[in-house]
């Protein structure tokens, strides 16, 4: 398959349910890119290309008979490697855990196979999605298919980029403080972080248990949506997980924006932490956009984004510290020097200092619901720019993605949507907030920015290595 | 702006108390490449505390600045 015959989900589903297209021969095609340019890539760390050409064909011989179960079925997707695979190699990308086989499925990889998907394999990541790229680790960090120079972001990095390259159609991510968004961004696909509760983290290994999300990578807001339909859902087996319907999301899509309010943060990314020239005239673009498809726009206040900042931080470093400190204390040197100096930065916080920050949380939530009480979405800015240089280092620990942390601190959906490109030819995104439960909406206003534009067209040119 | 980083012997004593397993030398090697983001995360922790509304404060203000009482007097 060429890069121009790459589909979606929904066109690949659309071909599958009219037997015009063979789930085995997707599953071959990407098996064969994913040899192809991966090398180059570094997405995967780990493949299975028999099994999933079995499960194919297995998804093959359920659709003749009748048996079709909906758009995932045997649509080929990787989960990030945080996610746990029964029998298959979980790593976090760390030498903790290069040998860990688990036993069981995370809740999401038994929603997303039940619904047909194929497990092509796991993809990298940060180590144990805290703070990349590395290159100390057992395996090298993934590269951006836009220019493989480039950073891919993360930590669901491995995710974005097979996604970007045409690899998979689709796939898993995490989200504490950005990495699906930022990937996403950085990658130019869609990325969605689904409201805390939604989408089970069973099963998901964890870094901090009040900021974890789990959610979907793909094209397109539409896939990301196909994506969600099989994930969301109560789950008894993760605490944190809401009893809350989950409606039709792809039957929530449409073209147009009418009735749509839009609120617009630019104080977070033109005074708070200003951003490029390039990004902000491509949000400013996509802004026009959607007002030219009926949306009515006005621009809001909110807390500064240092205030988010400083209390997500101060959260997502106490809780990862709770989370490894009893292997740190004594394997501290088996983890990746990045990883481990920040999260030994929680060995260092007060208890107090952790309990005032969930206050704050609590106040900025309440803050945003009432600046939302007449509002459908938020649209800010995602990222300073174009994607950097892979080998940039920063001098010390600056606690940077400030601009996706407002939405883990107060949990609400928020989405990664490419509106642009960079003069070098990287993606440019923007970011899509909605209320709590209210993936719909982000992903109808996603959707319809999406159509309405040109970027979806176009990927990236990917020779092999 | 003025960041206050710890000592190497404050920091080394939170090392300590943490239960971190590291010789003297790893412990100012990692002084090294973390004290100014321990200074900023203590930043942070300031500032949140200045955010919380006195509203949210507890019903007893405490006299920060008050002389210890002697009830025995």
């Amino acid at each position: 398959m060429t890069d121009a015959e790459l589909p979606t989900i929904a066109e690949a589903a659309g071909l599958i349910a009219s037997r015009r297209l063979s789930p085995v021969e997707l599953t071959r095609s990407a098996i064969a890119r994913i040899e192809k340019l991966d090398p180059r890539l570094n997405s995967f760390l780990l493949t299975r290309p028999e099994a999933a050409l079995a499960e194919a064909g297995a998804a093959e011989t359920a659709i003749a008979r009748g048996d079709y179960r909906g758009a995932l079925h045997g649509i080929p997707i990787a989960h990030k490697d945080i996610v746990e695979t029964a029998g298959i190699r979980t790593t976090a990308h760390s030498k903790l855990l290069r040998d860990y086989v688990p036993q069981r499925d995370a809740t999401i990889v038994r929603r997303l196979a039940a619904a047909g998907a194929i497990t092509l394999g796991k993809t990298a990541t940060h180590e144990f999605a805290m703070g990349g790229p590395s290159f100390d680790l057992p395996w090298p960090p993934a590269r951006n298919p836009w220019n493989t120079d480039h950073f891919t972001g993360g930590s669901s990095s491995g995710t974005g980029a097979a996604v970007a390259a045409g690899l998979i159609l689709g796939g898993s991510g995490s989200d504490t403080g950005g990495s699906i968004r930022l990937p996403a961004a950085y990658c130019g696909v869609t990325g969605l972080k689904p409201t805390y509760g939604r989408v089970s983290r069973h099963g998901v290994l964890p870094l901090a248990y009040a900021l974890d999300h789990v959610g979907p990578l793909a094209w397109t807001a539409e896939d990301c949506a196909i994506l969600l339909q099989a994930m969301a859902g109560h789950d008894p087996a993760d605490p944190a997980s809401v009893d809350t319907a989950v409606p039709d999301y792809r039957a929530a899509l449409r073209e147009d924006l009418r009735g749509v309010r839009i609120g617009v943060v630019r104080h977070f990314f033109e005074s708070d932490y200003a951003i490029d020239d390039e990004a902000r005239g491509a949000i400013d673009a996509a802004l026009e956009t959607m007002r030219g498809l009926g949306a009515e726009l006005r621009e809001i206040r909110l807390s500064p984004l240092q205030d988010y900042g400083a209390c997500g931080w101060l959260v997502l470093i106490a809780e990862s510290w709770a989370v490894h400190e009893t292997v740190m204390r004594k394997r501290f040197r088996d983890y990746g020097r990045m990883m481990r100096n920040r999260v030994v930065l929680g060995a260092f916080l007060g208890g107090a200092d952790y309990v005032q920050a969930l206050r704050l949380r609590r106040q900025l939530a309440d803050e945003m619901r009432e600046a939302m009480r007449d509002l459908d979405v938020l649209v800010t800015g995602i990222t300073p720019g174009e994607a950097p240089r892979i080998d940039e280092k920063p001098e010390f620990e600056s606690f940077q993605r400030p601009l996706m942390m407002p939405f883990n601190v107060t949990g609400q959906p928020s989405m990664a949507v490419r509106c642009g490109f960079s003069r070098r030819g990287l993606p440019l995104s923007l970011q899509i907030a909605g209320k709590p439960f209210d993936e719909a909406r982000v992903l109808h206003v996603g959707h319809a920015y999406e159509r309405a534009t040109p970027w979806r067209n176009l990927r990236p040119k990917l020779n092999a290595g | 702006m003025n960041r206050r980083t710890m000592t190497l012997d404050e920091f080394t004593l939170c090392a300590r108390r943490a239960g971190l397993d590291l010789s003297a030398a790893e412990l100012h090697e990692l002084y090294g490449e973390i004290a100014m983001s321990c200074a900023l995360m203590s930043e942070m922790a300031e500032h949140v505390k200045a955010l919380l509304s006195p509203a949210s404060e507890p019903a007893h203000v405490f006299d920060a600045d008050g002389e210890v009482g002697d009830d025995r007097r």
